[in-house]
């Protein structure tokens, strides 16, 4: 199945929710996720099971002025 | 005399207002927001890549910060409150700085589409701190729009040239009943006294402190600075005059 995550094309385990991409993060710093330019709450990570071409987006805090 | 610093109803503890980019490592930044003794902070939204190992800002943030989002890399309004919700949702808080840039050469802010952005937030509860070019009219529809300050900038972004602004600042100062928030381009914290002395509310800085050799230091200077500028300010300077007028007496020493 392929994504789009931060705008580039990425192929992932048909059926894998939002909570189990983020699951493979490195790192643990708290993000927020929009699906298909919409904010999904970190409730309903677990239960949103991610479809062809759902594009998916990541954001979190950097340094900034 | 009591001289409490109050945004949007709250009170803040600090008029020292520090950017946390550029620093050499989070645990210099994390000193130098110690050392500011600044209450509130800034910071930026940017993606993260899954297989990016990517640093929690907020792990290295002293407890007590308020924390306050930029919408750098807006170039529009509505991409300015699209970062906004984004934030929120993140857990970041409702103030924002609202930062909307389409000259990526001067990086200077587009008022037009900051006064449309502040309308919005401001109607969606966020405290809404807006950085713009010091016009008045300007400043008149952001209070108008809602803002909860008002950010000029005194020179542009990262360059540490100081208060080029300062003559519009004296208006906005005089004629603006909300706090006016000296942000941008201050490289010294001569620069932040002089900002606070004209009567600005307090200023945010993050280059010059990050840029410096040693960042925990200079935070702590300007803090320094700033409080400085805050007194003389509420201490009411002397006139200025053309000609020598003596601080001694000129009569009755040799009679």
């Amino acid at each position: 199945m392929n994504l789009k995550i931060n705008g580039k094309e990425v192929s992932a385990a048909a059926g894998i929710t939002v909570e189990g991409l983020l699951d493979k993060r490195p790192g643990r710093g708290r993000v927020v996720v929009a699906l298909n330019r919409t904010v999904l709450p970190d409730t309903l990570w677990e239960k949103t099971a991610l479809k062809e071409g759902d594009a998916l987006e990541i954001f979190t805090l950097f340094g900034g002025g | 005399m009591t001289d409490q610093f109050k945004i949007a109803g709250r009170n803040v503890k600090s008029r020292f207002l520090l950017g946390t980019g550029k620093f050499p490592s989070n645990a210099v930044m994390r000193s130098a927001i110690v050392a500011s003794r600044a209450q509130i902070v800034t910071a930026a939204l940017r993606r993260v890549d899954l297989d990016s190992e990517e640093e929690n800002l907020l792990a290295h943030i002293p407890e007590g910060t308020i924390m306050m989002t930029n919408t750098s890399g807006a170039r529009d309004a509505g991409e300015a409150v699209r970062i906004a919700r984004l934030s929120r949702a993140l857990g970041a808080g409702d103030w924002i700085k609202i930062e909307v840039i389409a000259d990526n050469k001067h990086l200077l802010p587009d008022n037009a589409e900051t006064i449309k952005a502040a309308a919005i937030l401001a109607a969606e509860g966020f405290i809404v701190m807006p950085y713009f070019n010091p016009d008045l009219a300007d400043a008149r529809r952001l209070r108008d729009a809602g803002a909860a300050s008002l950010m000029p900038l005194g020179a542009p972004i990262g360059t540490n040239k100081g208060l080029c602004t300062k003559e519009l600042i004296k208006i906005l100062v005089a004629e603006m009943d909300l706090p006016v928030i000296v942000d941008a381009g201050l490289g010294r914290p001569s620069h932040a006294a002089e900002a606070m002395e004209l009567g600005a509310a307090a200023v945010l800085v993050n280059t010059a402190v990050a840029s410096a050799r040693d960042p925990v230091r200079m935070a702590g200077a300007f803090a320094l600075a700033v409080e400085a500028g805050r007194s003389a300010w509420l201490a009411g300077p002397g006139s200025v005059s053309e000609t020598a007028r003596a601080s001694s007496p000129l009569t009755g020493f040799l009679g």
